[in-house]
């Protein structure tokens, strides 16, 4: 076969796949291989998987993570869609509102760590301070060091972080709402109540699958809050997986054991996607 | 079923004022029409009975009860929208019950009125579809079934029949007409076409730019429209419209200004010297034989075949004239012929900018 033979569609997308495949294909083989063999790169069959299964955190850990994921989720969708609606109605000053919202998502993700992590702060911080000049709280909490407080913290933080995204997204979808279908359902005889449960939502339901997609993949990945403010301590309260995979890779550079706990990840991830398509993106065909 | 009843309706945006002081007044079980063009107010009209519309003045009475603030859906009233807006997500059978479980009916009861309704439109087939699994004239019905379900004081339609093919929109105005009889309510219908109009009303209501130019019978809009703009606007070919004066000389004959010739009744006498407009329906023009009496002439610059007529458009009297002539015809364009008006149908109208009908 000569190259003239080969279909020049080929040749379009040649360079995508070759980058494709040296930064994700070759990667992923990679860590496989990794995952199989020990610090000198002799095979060593389930051994890492095993160390990294049996160890007492594991589960811990895995717990973190589906706590923040979904923690994170559900609060981002709630304040979000909540944010997109009332963003939505005419009131006087709406654009300025619609513009001093989108702050939390502009601003850099360390940076909005890092300010939280002041204001969490048991003894200097503002949260405290206030809770206790109002008298809601007589002492103050140590809301990164406790063990129950230090998730619901995060899941805060994170959510005060991507609301704005879904409130952008679900303004959005509530723009090429047709006002008719809001008239119609006023002249049946619906609440503001019904005209969101029964208009809004179902006509939000496409854009709200998708985001719910993007919020939780980036969740499932989101180092940067966590790994900042509390390093997943204390005593692995915050550890979550794609932290616990960084810390045994370049913290005890136990590259075969991350590479473990990366293919296990992997697999964790791509099970939560599966479903997932297969509940939503089916239900949304018909 | 109720009266409605608009009394110096004014509704404004801002400094722009959409309805003047309209009053009007829509009896018990009648069938009213409210056309004219685009941005003539009718549809502005409709949304304020129907409560979608604050109003900047007047009074609104459905019933004999004032409902100037009262929401859309304590004004026990039906919408069809142009869109028909039907719920996207919900099934035919919940878009037509959504109303009453909203209002606290109980589901026996919704279940039997929708059921009623169903068979009424011949929708029971399609009652566990979605709204994007029906044709345009299956969403239509629907649309007309969620009003009937509530069983309503007044039903309102805003251009219902618009997306729809010429065939369908034929086919759904009669039945609409039909439902109107058999269930006798209180109905206010919006379009912005004529025939629409001539063929389902009890009443039409003509409007431009925020006034109502006429209110009447359709024979009697047809017959004896008000003034120019309601005798251009209703009747299909449009009535022809001849500037020029009645003759001074005594001879009952109206000059053209072209200086044509078209004779008339004796009793203009009063029209005299002033400048009129002369009116004629191009069903009451007539193509004929050079010497006939009265007869003046015209050239043939399109002819258009429907079948059943044909419309000859001529130039004369120094304009464009349509006539319909029942026969079909072999005239070729710019063939001479020679017109002739039936003296019993003309209508005269001011030369004013609003043309009001002359008497005569």
């Amino acid at each position: 076969m000569t190259l003239r033979n080969i279909s020049p569609g080929v040749w379009f997308i040649l360079p995508t796949m070759l980058l494709l495949a040296a930064l994700i294909v070759y990667p992923m083989l990679s860590t496989a291989e990794l995952s199989v063999t020990d610090a000198n790169g002799a095979f060593s069959g389930m051994r890492n998987f095993n160390v990294a299964i049996s160890a007492p955190s594991t589960r811990l850990i895995l717990f973190n993570t589906a706590y923040y994921v979904i923690g994170s989720v559900v609060f981002q969708l709630l304040l979000g869609i909540l944010a997109g609606i009332l963003l939505n109605q005419h009131f006087a000053g709406r654009s300025l509102v619609r513009s001093l919202m989108l702050i939390p998502w502009v601003v850099p993700g360390i940076v909005a760590a890092m300010t939280w992590a002041w204001m969490f702060h048991t003894d200097y911080g503002i949260i405290n301070y206030m809770l206790m000049q109002v008298g809601i709280i007589s002492e103050p909490i140590g809301w990164l060091t406790n063990p129950n407080t230090v998730m619901p913290a995060l899941i805060a933080v994170n959510a005060w972080k991507m609301f704005p995204f879904v409130a952008v997204m679900v303004l959005a979808g509530l723009q090429s709402v047709p006002e008719e279908l809001y008239e119609a359902v006023r002249v049946d005889g619906a609440s503001f109540w019904h005209e969101i449960w029964h208009i809004m939502l179902p006509q939000l339901r496409p854009v709200l699958v998708s985001i719910t997609l993007l919020l939780t993949i980036w969740a499932l990945d989101g180092i940067t809050i966590i790994y900042s403010i509390t390093g997943g301590g204390p005593a692995n309260r915050s550890m979550i997986f794609p932290i616990q995979i960084y810390v045994q890779a370049f913290e005890y550079f136990e590259f075969n054991r991350a590479a473990a706990l990366s293919v296990l990840y992997f697999l964790f991830i791509s099970v939560i996607i599966v479903l997932y398509m297969r509940v939503f993106a089916a239900q949304e065909k018909d | 079923m109720a009266q409605v009843a608009l009394n110096k309706l004014v509704k404004r945006y801002g400094a722009y004022q959409a309805l003047h002081e309209v009053d009007m007044t829509v009896e018990n079980g009648e069938f009213v029409v409210l056309v004219g063009p685009s941005g003539c107010g009718k549809s502005t009209l409709l949304r304020t009975i129907a409560g979608l519309e604050e109003i900047s003045g007047g009074t609104i009475s459905i019933g004999g009860r004032v409902v100037n603030t009262i929401r859309p859906k304590e004004r026990d009233i039906a919408m069809v929208f142009q869109s028909y807006a039907l719920y996207p997500h919900k099934t035919v059978r919940k878009n037509m019950s959504f109303a009453l479980k909203l209002a606290g009916v109980a589901q026996p009861e919704i279940d039997k009125a929708v059921e009623r309704a169903a068979a009424i439109l011949g929708l029971e087939p399609l009652l566990d579809r979605k709204p994007k699994q029906l044709s345009g004239g299956q969403r239509q019905r629907v649309a007309m079934g969620r009003a009937i379900v509530r069983n309503p004081q007044v039903f309102l339609f805003d251009e219902p029949l618009s997306n729809l093919d010429a065939k369908l929109r034929v086919q759904m105005r009669a039945e609409i007409r039909e439902l109107h009889q058999r269930l006798g309510a209180t109905t206010v219908y919006v379009t912005h076409d004529q025939i629409e109009a001539m063929t389902m009303a009890d009443k039409i209501v003509v409007m431009r730019d925020g006034h109502i130019e006429q209110i009447g019978h359709p024979l009697e809009l047809y017959d004896r429209p008000a003034n120019r703009f309601v005798a251009g606007f209703i009747g299909s070919p449009a009535m022809n419209f001849i500037e020029g004066q009645v003759d001074a000389s005594g001879t009952d004959r109206f000059i053209a200004s072209d200086g044509t010739a078209i004779p008339v009744s004796a009793r203009l006498g009063i029209l005299k010297r002033s400048p009129a407009v002369l009116a004629i329906r191009p069903e009451d023009l007539s193509i004929v034989e050079e010497n006939t009496p009265g007869a003046f002439p015209g050239m043939v610059s399109v002819v258009e075949t429907t079948g059943p007529e044909t419309i000859v458009i001529a130039n004369s009297c120094g304009t464009r004239l349509s006539v319909v002539i029942k026969e079909r015809s072999r005239l070729k364009l710019g063939e001479k012929v020679w017109l002739s008006a039936d003296v019993s149908k003309l209508h005269f109208f001011e030369a004013s900018k609003d043309g009001r009908r002359l008497a005569a």
